[in-house]
């Protein structure tokens, strides 16, 4: 009699998941839920008023522009990184590797008064940035500059393992078959590595969407210019707008998650053409 | 193209991988290194390919010193013991590789390179395989892929690490025939590494034995096998018994002993422990009544059945031939 259920390999399926659904349910969907619920205190007309201010909506622009750019400029110099912590070696490697988990380690606050610190007017960079008109402190550029400290980590961690992995052997048959540095680089190293580059891409983005503590030192938070959406959740609250403030939180999410989900498209689409099923 | 290879040295650290060789690979010959692992073979390869630069001598390519060319500008073709395809492309893009990435100047068009590719797949016999992509390749498959995408650049000389090395023995012995009679068609110098001396044996022109980073012997298959210059070289190809005789250390093929009930003056007692006895040889392990050292003899079939010896006899054994170094 051959039976139909079919047999688990692993013992412990009903059980770890069970867990991992009331785990899931408990951290992350009830809390999630519960934003919506709130929201919906706001009668329709309600909500699309709070949330389409032009003072929220310059808020949305700021956070999702900025953690776009610091995003893209970790994608480039977290690879540079990478690629230097794992093919050379030199003095000082060790730290080098170390410091790249620094801003991980940092409470947010501390990075966001030493970036004001270093980037006002008067301070050590600022002072020299200043007089040819390049203002960073209390602009949006400080904003993308306190987004790209606070996601460095995520390209490098990603990338790194996996170019730890990438076999020599590979580079040393495009270079015996004539190819030069630059088209090994973009046509066999970048393609092996181009699903992590994505992950971390990723990562550093949602990471910089959420983030409150650095940004606001250096920010400055002047609405239209430079208050990120957080900070206007923020506000809501210390107003008792619990209403309002779930309603700007449902954008951010719904903005989040589609965004992270055309991320994973593509992914998915990369890895699909390239036949690694 | 001819290779020669004069007083290269090469080391890494304190261990000296390679020791003052010298080499000639006249053109158009398939030329195997062979040696156990450790022995220098593959770092000799790649020292040819321009993988890995000697720390003394000179590398000439038709009397050319190359010693110091690029590996880009050698016109090598290299074939990686883990045939190290490009997973992400399919199968023609990875055959047609060493064509796109070529200047402007010299690439050839979109239609030429697509012809080129698939006389290439239809060479190695995988014409149909053109669209997949490595990882949905077996073994063998993927070998043969490496070998057409390392001579789409028309290659000067053909090298190979381990060809078979990660092969199972059925696909490595028709991959092996196969390698022979390409290069019977192509002529290009070909060298490649192997450890396994039946491989050498079979498709090399000349087997250049290795040890210890130093060439023990050059020479035809036949030559190394019958006239083996040194212990090593006996012992390692082929089996053969080793003796402890008076004026040094015998070696004795295990075909070249004879076995007898009845014993004579030179003769030696052992008893038969194993008779194995698969195929059109039949062999024996005895072990000596004297020093308790085991013998293996080989016998033909038919010789074994006349004699018809049962385990646990004592018979005696008698060297035909004998080789003291």
């Amino acid at each position: 009699m051959a039976s139909h259920k079919k047999k688990h390999l692993l013992p412990g399926f009903g059980l770890s998941l069970g867990y991992t659904l009331v785990y899931l349910s408990l951290i992350v969907l009830i809390p999630l839920a519960a934003v919506f619920i709130r929201t919906t205190e706001l009668s329709l007309h309600e909500f699309w008023a709070v949330v389409t201010t032009p003072r929220v909506v310059a808020t949305y622009k700021l956070t999702f522009g900025a953690s776009l750019l610091a995003a893209l400029i970790n994608l480039i110099f977290g690879l540079l990184t990478a690629w230097v912590l794992v093919r050379y070696q030199f003095f000082g490697k060790k730290v080098l590797d170390a410091l790249v988990d620094l801003p991980f380690a940092l409470p947010t606050a501390v990075a966001g008064i030493a970036l004001t610190a270093i980037y006002a007017p008067n301070g050590w960079l600022g002072q020299w940035l200043e007089p040819h008109g390049i203002k960073v402190a209390f602009t949006p550029l400080g904003v993308v500059v306190a987004l790209t400290f606070i996601s460095l980590p995520f390209v490098v961690r990603t990338v790194q393992p996996v170019l730890e992995d990438f076999s020599a052997e590979a580079e040393e048959a495009a270079a015996s078959l004539g190819a030069n540095r630059w088209q090994t680089f973009y046509k066999i190293i970048l393609p092996a590595i181009w699903p992590a580059l994505l992950t971390g891409f990723s990562l550093a983005f949602a990471r910089a969407v959420g983030e409150y503590g650095s940004v606001i030192f250096i920010a400055g938070n002047m609405p239209m210019i430079s208050e990120i959406t957080p900070l206007m959740i923020i506000t809501k609250l210390e107003q008792y707008d619990y209403a309002g403030a779930t309603a700007i939180a449902v954008v951010m999410l719904v903005i989040s998650f589609v965004l992270l989900l055309l991320i994973n498209l593509l992914q998915w689409w990369s890895n699909h053409r390239h036949g690694n099923k | 193209m001819s290779i020669t290879i004069q007083q290269i040295n090469k080391g890494f650290g304190q261990f000296s991988a390679l020791r003052d060789i010298n080499l000639q690979v006249p053109s158009g010959e398939l030329v195997a290194l062979l040696g156990p692992s450790g022995c220098g073979k593959t770092t000799l390869l790649r020292i040819i390919a321009g993988l890995e630069t000697p720390d003394s001598g000179q590398i000439l390519f038709d009397g050319v010193d190359t010693t110091h060319a690029d590996v880009r500008e050698r016109q090598v073709g290299f074939v990686f013991q883990h045939y190290a395809l490009f997973r992400h492309m399919t199968v023609f893009e990875n055959v047609a590789f060493g064509l796109r990435v070529r200047p402007k100047e010299t690439r050839p068009s979109n239609a030429e390179i697509k012809k080129r590719v698939h006389d290439l797949l239809k060479l190695v016999q995988l014409d149909w395989l053109a669209d997949r992509y490595p990882p949905q390749l077996s073994g063998g498959q993927r070998q043969r892929i490496a070998l057409a995408r390392a001579l789409a650049v028309e290659p000067k000389v053909l090298l190979l690490d381990e060809p078979f090395g990660a092969l199972d023995a059925k696909v490595r012995k028709d991959l092996r025939r196969w390698l022979r009679r390409l290069h019977d068609e192509l002529h290009v110098t070909s060298v490649f590494v192997t450890h396994d001396q039946e491989e050498a044996l079979e498709v090399a022109d000349t087997i250049v034995v290795m040890n210890h980073g130093q060439v023990e012997q050059v020479g035809s298959p036949q030559a190394v096998y019958d006239n083996p210059a040194t212990p090593f070289v006996y012992e390692f190809l082929g089996n053969v018994n080793a003796f402890e005789t008076p004026q040094g250390k015998g070696f004795v093929r295990p075909y070249e002993i004879s076995v007898s009930r009845e014993a004579d003056a030179q003769s030696i007692a052992g008893s038969l422990t194993y008779v194995h006895s698969v195929g059109s040889l039949v062999r024996l392990e005895i072990k000596r009544a004297d020093n308790e050292q085991y013998v293996d003899v080989e016998l033909g079939r038919e010789q074994f059945n006349q004699l018809s010896f049962k385990q646990g006899e004592t018979v005696y054994l008698k060297p035909t031939q004998l080789r003291v170094f």
